[in-house]
């Protein structure tokens, strides 16, 4: 369980950081994944 | 006393105080109403706009004019046009041009004595004490309210307490803000007459509003006090608070006002090139540079008034006799730290903002401070800022010695410090620094080929961010202390909890690291997402942690009293650095100005007008310190010679008999 646990908690941590990085440069008019373009 | 009282006796009672804190409110806040007037017409008329000499004088510079070039034209002549300098639009030009001084004793009388060093000691002071005496009474009105929603009547009594300690406090703090203030005046006067013309010239319109202000302020400070005991219990309690909101709420539009004066000498609005006004008062007021002040000195404010209040507590704490006394003084301590660290977290973001601003307004403002002239008093500055977060990390880690089941913690501490080293010295590596030809050579560049990747904003923003969330992760440790969460859902609780703080770290440091790779321009948008990460680990973990620690199991109580001397002395040296940066902040923000009254409108032409020595500056940043704290203890000291009340008892935490405060092993 414990590992289902860390599973979880590590996806939802890196698609709410991920998220928060592009919406917040998107919002400044900035493109976040700039270098991989 | 609410037994005394027949039912209808108590429907009067509260209908009389909801009357008197009505009509109170209404007197209090008269001047800023009847200013309204004042302000809705641009500041003229007979309530504002150029002294009345000053329109003579226009009027009749204008009907020479026309009596000169005679008809039409002459009907043109009599209102000039002016162009705002900083809203690009076209207004009357119904004040006199800025001054154009020159260095001789008409404009700049003087004392066999750097001026400039005279007014900055004085301004410095009243700053000190205004900002005290503004953040104080915040801090009443939050414990005063949180003592009275409390449903424990012994916490209640407490709170109630503590928020009467500190009002004590800023009550003598208050008189001397004032008498301060006065030196302020007398010296501008005495020293700059022609800048303080030109400037009161500019913000006639408010000027009376901020003394009237004073005024109501003072007298709902005295009513808030001296009504303190009168007003204990039921309908006028609540009264009581209500007093404390709007004592509040007049300290906040007086430093919007006196912030206004400092906004308008950096980044003048509402006057056009030659400094005429023009107009309207609302756009003098609203310059570029406001609100970013507004907001930065209020925190700071918070943050140096809880410094300052937690001293206060470490001072009683050192210097108390009996237990029951450094009990009360350590909570108070604890207290006070903990509501100026809740306003210290923020302050660098605000400061973010505010240079943000600063380079948007002129860029070049923003290199002088940055990149040139005054950087490296940022380094300084950065110093300070690592200084005061290392302090808070090691009080709460300290803190945590005096609760049962804290010492869960103490073996994950080194790791906090290694992060805590870290993010520092990333945050206090210079671009650059001055150096001799041989040093330089040995170096291999102006550069170190290492360190100097540090150097630049993408490095430092990861490095101040990670300090802050490390903070935040101890404060929740504290929070922990001494309870075990027993929600079902607690495991899975403490695994995200611990996932959040790694990610958001890991997101930090590959947001500077990714800076190195993209341009200046995208790159500058990083320290957003830098910023919502930290703040993130602050709104959400925490109301989580504190989620998770509902009807939570108790280890022990919270041995008040019993924390080592040192944590106070860590308290001491956090208010001193406080102030000490305060001071700094304060310098640098002024000399960005360099040799301008006012930035580009109105020219300092005194002798002084030029940018201290590093030195030189830290010498008088460190008089003005000094100066504030030997006067502050005297202050203190006052404080103690009143009537002494004795500490409410109460069951805050049962003591342990026979436990004496001892220090702490470890760290």
């Amino acid at each position: 369980m414990t590992i289902v646990y860390v599973a979880v908690s590590i996806a939802v941590c890196l698609a709410y950081f991920i998220g928060l990085d592009y919406v917040l440069m998107d919002a400044q008019g900035l493109d976040f994944f700039y270098m991989f373009r | 006393m609410g037994r005394l009282f027949t039912p209808m006796t108590r429907v009067k009672k509260k209908f009389f105080a909801v009357t008197a804190l009505v009509v109170a409110g209404v007197f209090l806040t008269l001047p800023i109403f009847l200013s309204v007037t004042a302000l809705a017409s641009g500041g003229g008329g007979s309530t504002g706009g150029p002294p009345p000499e000053v329109l003579a004088a226009q009027k009749a510079a204008a009907e020479a004019s026309a009596a000169e070039g005679g008809g039409e034209g002459g009907e043109e002549a009599k209102v000039e046009v002016g162009r705002d300098v900083y809203y690009k639009i076209e207004g009357p030009a119904v004040g006199m041009p800025a001054p154009i001084t020159a260095d001789n004793e008409t404009f700049y009388p003087r004392y066999n004595f750097e001026s400039r060093v005279l007014l900055w000691v004085a301004n410095q002071q009243h700053l000190y004490y205004g900002s005290f005496v503004l953040a104080v009474p915040i801090f009443c009105m939050c414990i005063e309210f949180a003592g009275m929603v409390s449903k424990d009547k012994a916490m209640a009594k407490k709170y109630d307490q503590l928020a009467y300690d500190f009002i004590k406090i800023s009550l003598t703090a208050y008189s001397l803000t004032a008498i301060l203030g006065g030196i302020l005046i007398f010296t501008f006067l005495t020293l700059y007459p022609a800048f303080f013309g030109y400037l009161s010239s500019i913000f006639r319109p408010v000027m009376h509003i901020y003394a009237l202000t004073f005024v109501a302020e003072s007298a709902t400070l005295y009513i808030y006090y001296y009504g303190w005991d009168k007003m204990r219990e039921g309908v006028l309690k609540w009264v009581h608070l209500s007093m404390s909101v709007i004592l509040n709420v007049i300290g906040t539009v007086l430093m919007f006002l006196a912030n206004s004066w400092i906004a308008f000498m950096m980044s003048p609005a509402g006057v056009d090139e030659q400094g005429r006004y023009l107009g309207n008062i609302w756009h003098v007021l609203h310059t570029a540079l406001w609100n970013p002040l507004n907001v930065h000195r209020i925190l700071g404010n918070m943050a140096f008034g809880g410094g300052v209040v937690a001293a206060y507590a470490a001072y009683r704490f050192l210097s108390s006799k009996t237990d029951e006394e450094r009990a009360h003084y350590d909570w108070m301590g604890y207290i006070a730290m903990s509501l100026g660290v809740a306003f210290l977290i923020p302050l660098p973001f605000a400061g973010y903002w505010l240079m943000r601003e600063v380079y948007a307004y002129r860029q070049q403002m923003g290199i002088t401070l940055m990149g040139g002239l005054l950087a490296w008093l940022f380094i300084i500055q950065a110093t300070m800022i690592g200084i005061l977060f290392l302090t808070t990390n090691y009080y709460l880690w300290q803190a945590l010695g005096r609760m049962t089941g804290g010492e869960r913690f103490q073996r994950y501490i080194k790791y906090l410090v290694f992060i805590l080293v870290c993010g520092l010295l990333v945050f206090i590596t210079p671009h650059t620094i001055v150096m001799t030809p041989a040093e330089l050579k040995a170096m291999g560049g102006q550069q170190h080929p290492v360190l100097g990747n540090y150097g630049v904003m993408s490095a430092k923003n990861g490095g101040i961010n990670a300090i802050i969330m490390t903070t935040i992760l101890s404060f929740i440790w504290y929070q922990r202390g001494n309870k075990v969460p027993t929600v079902s859902w607690s495991k899975f609780g403490n695994i995200f909890m611990g996932c959040f703080f790694v990610i958001a770290q890991l997101n930090n440091i590959s947001l500077a690291v990714y800076g190195y790779f993209i341009p200046a321009n995208v790159r500058i948008g990083l320290s957003v997402p830098q910023v919502a990460g930290t703040l993130s680990c602050l709104l959400l973990m925490t109301p989580l942690n504190l989620a998770m620690l509902k009807n939570g199991r108790q280890l022990g109580p919270i041995r008040w009293g019993q924390i080592p001397p040192r944590s106070q002395y860590a308290i001491i040296m956090l208010a001193t650095a406080f102030t000490w940066m305060m001071g700094l902040m304060g310098y640098i923000r002024s000399s960005v100005r360099l040799f301008w009254h006012v930035n580009e409108v109105m020219r300092d032409n005194s002798p002084w007008a030029y940018t201290h020595t590093i030195g030189f500056a830290a010498n008088v940043i460190s008089f003005n310190v000094l100066f504030f704290w030997i006067s502050i203890m005297f202050v203190f000291w006052l404080g103690t010679l009143g009537a002494k009340k004795v500490p409410v008892k109460g069951p805050v935490t049962e003591p342990i008999p026979g436990v004496s405060p001892q220090p702490a092993a470890g760290h």
